[in-house]
Formats: structure tokens, C-alpha cells, sequence
């Protein structure tokens, strides 16, 4: 898992499974990382071939910890090119609702830098 | 009058239809596609009819029986692969004297609902969901639905279906016997909820096929999807996940015991206990009857 921030921008890649094992993980290292400031969370789905309850979990839990984290401007958050059943199993837990989740066969738009 | 009826077999486009049970089996609107083709040859005069199958024979077997509940005599014939319709009637009408039913429906292969030769059933997920839509309103018309209602128009409940106050139905949709909907579910427009489903307070299904004996789970979103226990396909885009956990969605369909339990040392460990448990009744017997006495 990488985990890099710049210009505002959070982004998290190079995830092969989001369960039980990855998701302690992934909340640490992001609750590590200063969400403060952030404009955009994006973490990219593209290389996830497994996910379940807990790693639904760990999506929920990251909402509420950049939510609490960021004061009033609640940064953008988008979950990038889930492969089809990844995407099913987010539409199915109504992930949708929470994050923007853009699609894989489409270009993920360039985040704008935090204005200063 | 004879007729012969072909089950159609596993096909790779819908093969998660077939994981259960083989195609012909299908539940669709609390019956079978089998159930269904024969109570179309029995209104068209047939009295004997031939299934050939090559997929799990013995399903069909115990679900067709000898056919007279619908007043037929059925005779179910195992196959090694799925017998074209030359080749079934070449192999089948050879020897058996007597009135067949006119062509086309003396040999029919099932891959679609009587009278429905228009809309193919397994050739894709999304002409499975097209198919099923088409026939909804029929489905409301076949003599074995007993119970079913239509609570208003386009919406359709089955026999001992608890439908909470507070759940929506959306026209059109269906739905079967003994189906749960929880409060705030949402069901509908283009829902089919098979037989003995249960759908969980705030679940919402569009668009969609909830199969027989399916738990969907609490404040879920089933759209455009074929649900079947824990399978759930996209018909829209072909693809397809099995969901790893229960709460989200699963089958109620009875599980079968783990082979673990039947292993080499579990009926000798079994039977010892039930010994020692013997053993230690009748000690206790044995204490209170000596305590009785000395009282």
C-alpha cells in the first residue's frame, strides 16, 4: 500500500485486498497521515481483487475519521476504477452514497490544489 | 398424445443460474421452468412426455416425479450432452407408437417460457432479466399460483408474504410465497422477490431478481442485478461477485453439514461419549437411589 499527500490530495494506491488482514492497516496509516487540510482523498481500487464486510468497514470508519479530522470543509472523497465486482459488492453496501466512485473505464479527473 | 422436452444444459453466458441446481429446475415465479412447460403440454392435450436431461437428472427426477400431478405420464431420460431437436425426436419417436403432438410441440427445447419463444432465457444475464419482466403479468395467470394477489396495479404478493406497513412496493414487481419485507425496504420498479426470501429494514431492489431463499441484508441496494444467495450479478454488465459476507447477502437454503463432522474419528468419539454419558446417568441413578434408601 502506498499512501502519498500532495497539494491537498491524499491518495492511497497499490492495494491488492481491502479485509480483515489490510483494513487495521489502512486506518492506521491514514489516521497517520494529517487529514487536516485535505481537499481530495482518493484511493485507487484499480488493483483490488477482494474486499469484504471489514474492508467495507474500514471505508466507513476512513469517512468518519477525515470527516471528523477536516472541520468544516469536508474534503472530496473518491474511490478510483473498482474493478466490476469490487464495484458491486460498494453499490450493495450503498458505498456509493458516501463516496464518489469513478468508474474504471473512465479518467478520473485531475484534483485542483487546495487553494491557499 | 406424446411430447418430448428437452432440459437445457448448463450454459456458460448464465452460469451462475445453474450453480445450484441445473437449469430446468430454475425457480422463476415460484415454479420451475420444468413445472411450467408441462403444464403447457398438459393444457395442449399431451399424456406422455419424455424429459431428456443431462444435467443433475436426479433433480428433475424427484421434482417432475411420474408426473401426474399434471394428469401425465413422465418419464425422465438421462443424456450425456444436450440432444438437439432432430437428433431427440430421430432417437425418441423410433419405437413409440401412437399420436404425437403436432410440430413444433412435439420436441421442445426449454430455454424459454411457454409461449414466450421471443424472449430467449439463457442466452445472457440481461435477456434472463428480460425474459422475466416480460412474463410478469403472466406469471399472475397460471392455475398453480394459488394465494397470489395483485395488492394493487402491477404488484403482485404471494401466498403468506409479511409485508411490513412501512415497506414501498413500486410497480411493477413481484412478489412470492412466504417472502419477508422489512420495514423502509423498497421493492421496486422492476423487482422479482422469489419464494421464501427475506429482505431486511431499509434494503432496497430495482430493477432486479432476488432468487429463492435469499437473505438480503439490512439497508442494501440490489439494482439491476440478478441476487442469488450469495451470488450477485450485474445483468447489466455481465459481471459478477460472490459476497463474502452473510449480513450483507446470502442463502437460507438448508447448508449441507460440514464433511468434518462425518470424519474418520468423529463416530468413534461420538459413540464414546455417548457411553460415558450412559455411564455417568446411571452412577447418578445409582447415588440417589442409595440416598433414598438411607433416608
Amino acid at each position: 500500500m502506498n499512501i502519498k499527500q500532495q497539494n491537498g490530495t491524499l491518495t492511497v494506491d497499490n492495494l491488492k485486498e481491502i479485509s480483515a488482514g489490510q483494513a487495521r492497516a489502512l486506518r492506521h496509516e491514514i489516521h497517520a497521515a494529517r487529514a487536516f487540510g485535505l481537499s481530495h482523498v482518493e484511493i485507487d481500487l484499480s488493483q483490488v481483487n477482494f474486499m469484504d464486510g471489514v474492508g467495507l468497514g474500514a471505508l466507513a470508519s476512513l469517512y468518519e475519521a477525515v470527516n471528523h479530522q477536516a472541520g468544516k470543509e469536508m474534503p472530496v472523497m473518491r474511490l478510483l476504477h473498482p474493478q466490476p465486482p469490487v464495484q458491486q459488492l460498494l453499490e450493495l453496501a450503498r458505498m456509493h452514497d458516501v463516496f464518489e466512485i469513478v468508474p474504471a473505464n473512465s479518467e478520473a479527473a485531475v484534483p485542483q490544489p487546495a487553494p491557499m | 398424445m406424446k411430447a418430448l422436452l428437452i432440459c437445457p444444459a448448463a450454459r456458460d453466458n448464465v452460469a451462475a443460474l445453474s450453480e445450484s441446481f441445473p437449469l430446468s429446475n430454475l425457480p422463476l415465479f415460484g415454479e420451475s421452468l420444468v413445472e411450467y412447460w408441462l403444464t403447457h403440454l398438459a393444457t395442449l392435450g399431451a399424456k406422455e412426455v419424455f424429459i431428456l436431461t443431462s444435467d443433475r437428472s436426479e433433480q428433475v427426477r424427484v421434482l417432475v416425479d411420474d408426473g401426474v400431478r399434471w394428469g401425465l405420464r413422465v418419464e425422465v431420460f438421462s443424456e450425456i450432452r444436450e440432444l438437439t431437436l432432430a437428433e431427440a425426436l430421430a432417437k425418441y419417436q423410433v419405437g413409440r407408437e401412437g399420436a404425437w403432438l403436432p410440430a413444433p410441440h412435439d420436441a421442445i427445447l426449454m430455454d424459454h417460457l411457454p409461449g414466450a419463444p421471443e424472449c430467449p432465457l439463457f442466452t445472457s444475464y440481461a435477456d434472463v432479466f428480460k425474459a422475466l419482466t416480460a412474463w410478469t403479468s403472466r406469471a399472475a395467470m397460471v392455475p398453480d399460483c394459488i394465494g397470489l394477489h395483485e395488492i394493487k396495479p402491477q404488484v403482485w404478493v404471494g401466498l403468506h408474504a409479511h409485508i411490513s406497513t412501512e415497506a414501498e412496493l413500486r410497480a411493477p414487481c413481484w412478489i412470492g410465497e412466504n417472502v419477508y419485507v422489512g420495514p423502509g425496504a423498497i421493492i421496486g420498479p422492476g423487482a422479482i422477490v422469489e419464494r421464501n426470501s427475506f429482505v431486511e429494514r431499509g434494503a432496497e431492489i430495482a430493477q432486479s431478481v432476488v432468487g429463492a431463499e435469499t437473505f438480503v441484508g439490512e439497508f442494501t441496494q440490489v439494482r439491476h442485478s440478478i441476487a442469488l444467495g450469495n451470488t450477485l450479478v450485474d445483468w447489466k454488465h455481465g459481471s459478477m461477485v460472490k459476497v463474502p459476507d452473510d449480513f450483507l447477502m446470502c442463502s437460507l437454503a438448508e447448508r449441507k453439514p460440514s464433511s468434518k463432522a462425518t470424519g474418520f474419528f468423529y463416530r468413534p468419539a461420538a459413540a464414546l461419549f455417548l457411553l460415558l454419558s450412559r455411564v455417568t446417568d446411571w452412577l447418578l441413578f445409582l447415588r440417589r437411589s442409595v440416598r433414598d434408601e438411607v433416608k
